[in-house]
């Protein structure tokens, strides 16, 4: 049965059509949230939102794009949503200004050691720092590039979850890939 | 084609973007550009640099969670609709619950329970969502207590 199909059943109220809609890509969506949020259980509590709000409004559904690019737009705009909300509390806590004056500003990519138990430590430093360099593009950059490099996303695919034209995905990745590539060599430099 | 011109179509180029014409232009003048040439490396590079990051796996009860949740806000859009019915039957002055302050805000939330079962609002789902609307009340909140209030008062 196709993404349609099963959308088509649960626009009906068949829950184990979208059970299985779930668990096709309740993967996918939690490790797109995770891209950004850097924390497993954020990630999963994007990816529980994300559903939820598949689910509550399945009756408005029409099946105009793929199903995998609503749970993306939904999912992207959840995480960068909780992101925005990361940032506004920081400014309001002592400790983290403290944390951002020694270490350099826009922690947003707080990587929880929990979350990693099976990388090593050159592993989970090489992603701290990518994580780092990412969290300097603006959101629709960033979220450009993880869709991209990361999900193996189209540009075509990408304009369709950020609602835009292909050219601008082609820009926004240009732009990003120009400042990544400043951000990254120089940390490369050091380490090899 | 300039340099400028090629450069700002390279990552479109390296990403197999192009199509074959655009790309064999880019590529033309790219083997006979030693500046383009290393630019292009240099991108190539970076893309390789950002590496394969570690997945997480979803949590065994993911299904049970949702599901669980699921049924928590399909209860509450019932009570939030009672409310709508009893508020409909009292005739409240619109002043009157609005002096009350979070009058509006129900009433805000009310609507939306009513819109997202109407077919053209598909695609502000995803819209609102920049703008937090859809939020359910935190629990506890004095939105959330004024609701389960009048849901009760509807009872008797
Ligand atoms: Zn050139």
């Amino acid at each position: 049965m196709t993404d349609t199909d099963l959308m088509m059943r649960v626009k009906s109220g068949d829950k184990r059509a979208f059970k299985s809609i779930v668990e096709t890509y309740q993967r996918r969506v939690i490790n797109v949230a995770y891209r950004f949020l850097g924390n497993r259980e954020d990630a999963e509590e994007v990816a529980q939102e994300t559903f939820l709000r598949l689910y509550l409004s399945a009756k408005s559904y029409q099946p105009k794009a793929e199903l995998f690019t609503y749970l993306y737009t939904i999912a992207t705009r959840l995480a960068l949503n909780r992101l925005r909300k990361r940032k506004r509390l920081r400014w309001f806590s002592l400790d983290q200004l403290q944390e951002d004056t020694a270490d350099g500003p826009g922690r947003e990519f707080p990587s929880d050691p929990a979350d990693q138990p099976d990388l090593s430590s050159e592993q989970a430093e090489r992603e701290a720092m990518i994580r780092r360099a990412l969290d300097t593009l603006p959101a629709a950059q960033k979220t450009a590039v993880v869709l991209s490099r990361y999900e193996g996303l189209s540009y075509k695919q990408i304009a369709e979850v950020m609602e835009t034209s292909v050219s601008a995905v082609e820009s926004k990745l240009h732009r990003a890939k120009q400042t990544l590539k400043k951000k990254l060599s120089g940390y490369f430099e050091e380490f090899q | 084609m300039k340099c400028q011109q090629v450069q700002r179509r390279l990552s479109a180029f390296l990403d197999g973007e192009l199509s074959k014409k655009q790309a064999s232009r880019i590529s033309e003048h790219v083997s006979g550009c030693p500046h383009c040439q290393q630019e292009a490396e240099s991108l190539t590079a970076t893309w390789k640099q950002l590496g394969e990051m570690h997945e997480v796996d979803p949590s065994p009860h993911f299904w049970i969670k949702l599901n669980a949740r699921i049924a928590q806000v399909e209860e509450r859009r019932f009570s939030l609709e009672r409310v709508r019915g009893f508020l409909d039957r009292l005739l409240v002055p619109a002043t009157v619950v609005a002096a009350s302050g979070v009058g509006l805000w129900i009433g805000g939330a009310l609507y939306d329970v009513q819109r997202a079962d109407e077919p053209e609002v598909w695609e502000q789902v995803t819209a609102s969502l920049y703008l937090d609307a859809l939020d359910d009340f935190p629990a506890h909140s004095i939105g959330s207590d004024y609701v389960e209030l009048l849901a009760d008062q509807n009872d008797l």
